[in-house]
């Protein structure tokens, strides 16, 4: 498709399908939801946690398959009662990963047999892994817009207590706050989030969207609401973008232009942005390399 | 929370329990990631105002907080980032972290370990003023006494599971630390009447 003279024209012809105006819509909720989210992923060193519980998810959309039933309720089961597991077996991060991986290894294997259990095409297994954001339909696109308010609103409420107890949280366990409750309603909200974002890129590529934008905003910023604000800028303009140059560019993969695009912010941040540090140098200030 | 295996602790006149908005506690080590770029304003406000629900901070956390920095000698550290600050620095923002809630008593889990000679100097001399100048009680843990010795109102040794306590001119003598160690111990006095305690060392031979 090549493009006219007239800008808002090519802009407005981004609306002209219906598969992409639900592509928009749902992309654009899920941008805003992973870049919050992926904040307090970054800031409690659980992105492992996160990657687990997509890949966790991807069981429960093979087992939802299998059973007839669309992938996003398979998804959401799977993650939920997985994340709320990992809270539960490690509340603390000591040890964490290797609870977390030996849950994984499991599910996945659940996974595998699900697939090989089921007769029809694999085409809906490729979706779930890599995303299918060019065939979100309008019910999806509602679903993903109730799951996004539901997090935002919690978010909303629960902001404070979750951001000191990420922060610091044998002080906030001292002050009486209720961090191993706050533990599982974070696991919660990676759940709700990665389900909805597997339709944009898919369970292997959910790190794309849910830690590195948030993991260069917190380079960027060393205040948390402008740090969310950067991470949650970055997931919009790469899927904006990625949807935009799939429409007008070489039709490759949406989920390929998003994870280059956020890729290439994280090469730019990481090696042309240095924080500036004060001149004072001891044992303490010197910067990682 | 640990349980005590006979009789009663209480505190403030009533049960210990987690929460008390009375007592501040630093806890020995605090993880702070070297990937965690967050001004260390953010946490002392958070400190303040992190038990409530909801999103806004608002400029009453940010001026206590600033008042609980300004009290450690920490405000120009404010806009600082935390993980380019020193173990000295971050010593002084969690002191300030435990004082923004006002609390009557500090809890202070080693926070001489890991400083070289002067910024222990430093926190010691920090403590004893905020101490004075806030009134506040500070309960501080340390395994080397010396550094804390001109500022001492109370001791608690505990050491064999035997405990002494007290005034420190009546706990810190060579006689009663020998019995409480087990090893001899010599408790020292300059010219300048500095006091000092040292562990004399047994030598093989004298066995």
């Amino acid at each position: 498709m090549a493009f006219s003279v007239n800008f808002v024209s090519d802009l407005l012809e981004l609306f002209r399908y219906p598969f992409m105006q639900h592509a928009i819509e749902a992309g654009t909720i899920v941008a805003i939801i992973a870049g919050i989210v992926g904040y307090f992923v970054v800031l409690r060193r659980s992105s492992f946690a996160a990657h687990a519980l997509s890949h966790i998810g991807f069981a429960g959309a093979a087992g939802a398959v299998l059973f007839a039933v669309s992938p996003v309720y398979g998804l959401l089961l799977f993650t939920g009662v997985g994340g709320s597991a990992m809270a539960v077996l490690s509340p603390r991060a000591t040890n964490r990963d290797v609870h977390i991986g030996t849950v994984l290894a499991f599910m996945l294997g659940l996974g595998v047999l699900f697939i090989s259990l089921y007769a029809g095409n694999s085409s809906q297994t490729y979706s779930i892994l890599f995303g299918q954001i060019l065939g979100i339909s309008s019910n999806d696109v509602l679903l993903t817009l109730v799951a996004g308010a539901i997090i935002l609103a919690v978010v909303a409420v629960v902001y404070r207590p979750l951001l000191f107890s990420s922060l610091d949280e044998d002080v906030a366990e001292a002050k009486g706050m209720p961090t191993f409750l706050l533990g599982i309603v974070f696991m919660l909200l990676v759940a709700v989030a990665t389900s909805i974002a597997v339709q944009v890129v898919g369970v292997l590529l959910i790190f794309s969207l849910m830690v590195t934008p948030a993991a260069i905003a917190q380079r960027l910023a060393k205040r948390p609401r402008t740090a969310i604000t950067i991470s949650v800028g970055i997931a919009l303009v790469a899927t904006w973008l990625g949807l935009s140059v799939a429409y007008y560019g070489p039709p490759y993969p949406v989920s390929f232009y998003i994870t280059t695009i956020v890729f290439g912010f994280y090469l730019l941040v990481r090696f042309f942005y240095r924080r500036v540090r004060p001149l004072r140098m001891n044992k303490d200030t010197l910067p990682e390399t | 929370m640990q349980q005590p295996l006979g009789g009663n602790i209480e505190i403030f006149n009533a049960k210990p329990k987690r929460g008390n908005p009375l007592i501040g506690y630093v806890p020995q080590r605090h993880l702070i990631d070297s990937e965690t770029n967050i001004e260390s304003l953010e946490l002392v406000r958070l400190a303040y105002s992190g038990r409530q629900w909801g999103f806004s901070l608002s400029p009453q956390d940010r001026e206590a907080a600033f008042g609980a920095m300004k009290d450690v000698g920490a405000e120009e550290l404010a806009h600082r980032s935390l993980n380019i600050l020193s173990g000295g620095e971050l010593q002084r923002i969690f002191l300030a972290e435990a004082l923004v809630s006002s609390p009557q008593l500090l809890l202070l889990d080693e926070p001489l370990s890991n400083l070289d000679l002067k910024r222990e100097k430093d926190l010691v001399q920090l403590v004893n003023n905020i101490v004075r100048s806030r009134n506040v009680t500070a309960l501080l843990i340390a395994h080397n006494i010396n550094p804390l010795l001109p500022f001492l109102d109370r001791v608690i040794f505990i050491a064999n599971g035997k405990v002494a306590t007290g005034r420190p001119e009546e706990v810190l003598t060579s006689e009663s630390l020998t019995a409480l160690y087990g090893v001899p111990v010599e408790v020292l006095r300059d010219s300048r009447g500095n006091v000092a305690i040292i562990g004399i060392e047994q030598h093989h031979g004298d066995e």
